[in-house]
């Protein structure tokens, strides 16, 4: 007997903690390391008579974000308040968008497949509780920091498809600039929903939430867990409860945090400190005419149009500063070689380089064109980023140029010729080394700038129709 | 010269003209304040000190030949829901006791600017939270014209000291009807500005979409003067707006354009036949004077009372929920499980009525009740919003009793909620509309009590209710049948 067949339905919620210099609803700093509560105000520490104002900038990383994610936009949005007791939630209330979300309706190209995304919204960040031997202290520099919330559609069919996601949705973040996505400092933050059903169900068994998933390693580990767990409880005929569950790193196993009875009542209404979130069709179209290329479409472009391999587009994509590098040093060289170099050569450097793309591409096509041998190249790009220099003048100082030129070598042949016959009969009589010993003079005579491939091989050309002449 | 009887406005030109120095108008107010207020308790809090000190500096500024902001030497109380620098902000709360907010409300620093000379701070019903000054942590404050009456509330503090002559202006805060009904029950004249008119920034929250801070005075020109200073848009309170003008026609007003609507509707709910028929004369003068009045209908305030109850307090429950003990204010010791630590410092540091409020607010908010209760009554707002919207169209001012009743007794209201909820019944339909109103004096009934009327006009047009109150004191002479300064009181 066939063992039942079951598909796994997986969705997302991910908060971003955006990239602005000050707070949501106040102007306190942002910076992620300040001692705690040094951070904070009246307004953030929710006292008595104080009344949030919105951070535009952190509309506009929304708005952005919401953008990309190919989100429908509410011209009208708002904020509502999210009410609940706990101890680093200084007001008592969050501040969030309920009923009216900057975005809605969006999808997230993964491969060749579309990954719905329900919402994107604002919301602001509660304070960060730190146990000390026991106790609960309250950091409150976190609390008012603007996030942004995307919740994907339950579209995502195994653990892997998680990660995928997950790892080209952060790297496309990156590219718009709105958050730093260090999941390390929390400022990419994943929970994940994952339920089971059998192929011939029609409704799925109850979800399962994961929560505090800080790595895309445990992300994944800790779905395939959930997947294996929920499977093996169906085939056993039990139930799956509906509950929220954590992730042990070391035991490699979930467990569960509390069961998901009576769900939470947030009581949401309208924010009555705050008027509507009207935002203008150009402010639209001007963030929207800011969103760069999506890096996964780059990559392909990349592949397609330029020929280059997965391996060098994958490290070049995986840093946008290095990728608009790349993307600009590729004008003036062949992007090929370009895309080699900056993975061979350049993969300890930090993006953009010191020195104009233009320096870089010249060096290449330099080394391309055989005006430059491969060392010398390798030595006048260490210089140029050491001095800042240009690659001509540094060449002109080494007098390294190589000189490919036809027509110098071969005014320059026809000279050693005529000045060394001797020689030249050597070679002729069958002596194949002399060929070395008219190489060396006309090296010298060229004071080292003749390309020496060139310069044998129009050599050899020109003795050997010698020969056929004699 | 009897300093107390001066107006917010001589006592600037007198100022000005170097008459008195501001020294001695904190002097001779300080002297009066100690002794009227042991009879009153309208203030918890008086900062003389301070207030001296700036004294000093306003009259080093005058020698200076320097210009005088507009209100230079005036004495001004505020509500203790307003918060100042260096000062404690206490709501008349026991959860608030010794708590320094660090930081002035945007109309303190506008007050401070102005040259005013902020002289203490007033009692309120805890949190705002009353109709009688009476659920204050401290006391209760007196009615300035009868001790045995409430002065009403929640502003009865600034009410009872303006009405008993300590300041000739005070602050107060308005979620229903928190300043007009206090200031017709102490003889005053009660500004409430449109809603977005005047920051809210640091005024503690009761319900924040109804919220407003409001002024008293015993004079129409000294609220038009600081309600002058006070106005504008202020990028701390996202939901005040820029742009509308401060218009007052003064001489120039012709009382013969304004329309008057007399709703029945909130003559209907008149307990008191003194109140009653004061009305009715006032009318007839207004009649009389060349002013038409004409009778019309608007929905009952009763509906707009049950909307009220329901926005304000499902708003409160939220905006007191900061209330935790933890962060502000005074938290009990020795709890180490957070949840009970909240729940202790809630049940400790709110009275009753406060309870009461969040209990109904956060029931009417829960997702069994909010269709039935929340979202029905921000749609019969909105209705009841633009039913006075469109009254608007064809009338220039809605009139009638500022209260149903005057002053009652001290104590004697204190069981009821629904009842003492009914004294500010006439302001709540304006309140849930955000448009602005003013409450003045009609004489004194047989009991010797201060009457009020009431007066609502559309948005922005707090102008028109400064001139048309200033043209019934003339017409009328019921302000001038008012004694401010007698000391003691009858009981
Ligand atoms: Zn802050």
């Amino acid at each position: 007997m066939m063992e039942k067949e079951f598909k796994t339905i997986i969705g997302l919620e991910i908060h971003l903690q955006l990239k602005t210099l000050s707070k949501m609803f106040c102007s306190c700093s942002t910076e992620f390391a300040a001692p705690a509560n040094t951070n904070t105000c009246p307004v953030c520490l929710g006292w008595p008579g104080t009344l949030p104002s919105v951070n535009q900038k952190a509309v506009l990383f929304g708005l952005k974000g919401a953008l990309a994610l190919n989100c429908r936009i509410n011209r009208e949005s708002g904020f509502d308040r999210k009410n609940y007791f706990y101890p680093d939630l200084p007001k008592g209330f969050q501040i969030t968008q309920y009923a009216r979300p900057l975005g809605f309706e969006g999808f997230f190209t993964l491969g060749e497949k579309n990954i719905g995304i329900r919402r994107v919204h604002l919301e602001e960040d509660a304070g960060r509780t730190i146990y000390n031997q026991g106790n609960g202290e309250i950091d409150f520099n976190r609390a008012g920091i603007p996030l942004v919330e995307i919740v994907t559609e339950p579209d995502i069919e195994s653990p892997g498809e998680a990660r995928d996601f997950l790892k080209d949705l952060r790297l496309l973040i990156l590219y718009l600039g709105i958050s730093d996505c260090s999941m390390e400092e929390g400022s990419f933050r994943c929970d994940a929903n994952i339920s089971l059903k059998g192929e011939e169900e029609k409704i799925s068994q109850n979800q399962v939430e994961l929560k505090n998933l800080n790595s895309f390693q445990a992300i994944f580990r800790a779905l395939e867990y959930e997947e294996k767990r929920q499977k093996k409880a169906l085939l056993d005929g039990e139930e799956i409860k509906g509950e929220t569950r954590g992730w042990d790193e070391k035991e490699g196993k979930t467990f569960l945090l509390r069961e998901k009875g009576k769900k939470e009542d947030y009581r949401y209404f309208p924010e009555p400190d705050l008027p509507d979130l009207i935002l203008r069709q150009d402010l639209i179209g001007s963030v929207a005419e800011d969103i760069p290329e999506p890096p996964m479409q780059r990559e392909k472009r990349w592949q397609e149009e330029w020929g280059i391999g997965k391996e060098e587009t994958g490290v070049l994509i995986s840093d946008k500063a290095k990728a608009d590098y790349f993307e600009k040093a590729a004008n003036f060289a062949s992007p090929k070689e370009v895309a080699k170099w900056i993975k061979e050569h350049l993969y300890a450097h930090v993006f953009p380089l010191e020195i104009p793309p233009e320096y870089l591409s010249e060096i290449i096509k330099m080394v391309e064109e055989g005006d430059l041998s491969f060392p010398q190249g390798k030595e006048v790009l260490k210089e140029t980023l050491e001095t800042g220099r240009k690659p001509g003048e540094i060449i002109d100082d080494k007098g390294w140029k190589q000189i490919s030129n036809q027509e110098y070598i071969e005014e320059l042949i026809e000279e050693i010729i005529e000045n060394n016959p001797g020689v030249v009969q050597d070679y002729l009589a069958g002596k194949e080394k002399a060929i070395q010993n008219l190489m060396g003079k006309g090296m010298k005579k060229s004071e080292g700038q003749a390309n020496p491939q060139t310069l044998r091989s129009l050599l050899e050309e020109r003795l050997k129709g010698r020969e056929e002449d004699g | 010269m009897e300093f107390k009887e001066q107006t917010a406005c001589s006592l600037f030109r007198l100022f000005e003209q170097g008459e008195i120095s501001a020294v001695e108008i904190i002097k001779n107010f300080r002297e009066f304040q100690g002794q009227r207020d042991k009879d009153l308790k309208a203030f918890v809090k008086t900062s003389w000190k301070r207030a001296e000190k700036k004294a000093r500096a306003l009259d080093e500024k005058r020698k200076r030949g320097e210009d005088l902001p507009p209100l230079s030497a005036v004495p001004i109380a505020i509500k203790d829901n307003i918060a100042r620098l260096r000062e404690t902000m206490t709501c008349s709360s026991n959860f608030l006791k010794g708590f320094f907010p660090g930081y002035s409300a945007t109309v303190v620093e506008k007050l401070e600017e102005a040259g005013a000379l902020i002289i203490g701070r007033t009692n309120m019903d805890e949190m705002a939270m009353g109709s009688t000054t009476e659920t204050s942590v401290y006391h209760p404050t007196r009615n300035p014209h009868n001790l045995g009456k409430t002065p009403g509330g929640s502003s009865g503090g600034s009410a009872a000291a303006v009405g008993g002559g300590i300041v000739p202006v005070a602050l107060g805060s308005e979620t229903g009807g928190s300043v007009r009904q206090p200031a017709s029950f102490c003889g005053n004249y009660g500004l409430r500005p449109t809603y977005g008119r005047i920051s809210r920034f640091g005024l503690a929250a009761y319900a924040s979409s109804l919220d407003q801070i409001g002024l008293f005075a015993r004079d129409p020109d000294d609220l038009w003067r600081v309600f002058g200073v006070l106005a504008g848009k202020d990028k701390k309170d996202s939901t005040t707006v820029s742009g509308k003008g401060l218009e007052r026609k003064g001489e120039a007003f012709d009382p013969e354009e304004i329309r008057v609507a007399f709703p029945r509707e909130y003559m209907e709910l008149v307990e008191d036949g003194e109140v009653e028929k004061r009305t009715f004369e006032v009318v007839e003068k207004l009649e009389k004077a060349g002013i038409k009045v004409e009778e019309i209908s608007l929905t009952d305030p009763k509906k707009a009372l049950g909307v009220y109850s329901v926005i304000a307090t499902a708003e409160a429950s939220s905006n007191l929920a900061r209330f935790d003990g933890l962060r502000f204010g005074k938290g009990i010791e020795g709890e180490k499980n957070w949840e009970e630590l909240i729940k202790k410092n809630r049940e400790v540091g709110f009275g009753q009525e406060v309870k009461n409020r969040i209990l109904l607010g956060t029931l009417f908010l829960s997702s069994q009740y909010r269709e039935k209760f929340y979202d029905r009554a921000v749609q019969v707002r909105k209705e009841i919003t633009q039913e006075l919207d469109q009254l608007f169209c064809n009338f220039d001012l809605i009139l009638s009793p500022a209260t149903p009743m005057p002053a009652f007794n001290l104590g004697s209201r204190i069981e009821s909620s629904l009842e003492k909820i009914m004294s500010d019944i006439m302001a709540i339909p304006g309140s849930l509309a955000g448009l602005p109103a003013i409450s003045l004096p009609m004489g004194l009934n047989s009991e010797g009590l201060p009457l009020g009327l009431q007066l609502m006009a559309p948005r922005w047009k707090e102008g028109r209710l400064i001139d048309f109150s200033q043209f019934i004191r003339e017409i009328t002479g019921y302000r001038e049948e008012l004694k401010y300064f007698s000391e003691g009181g009858s009981e």
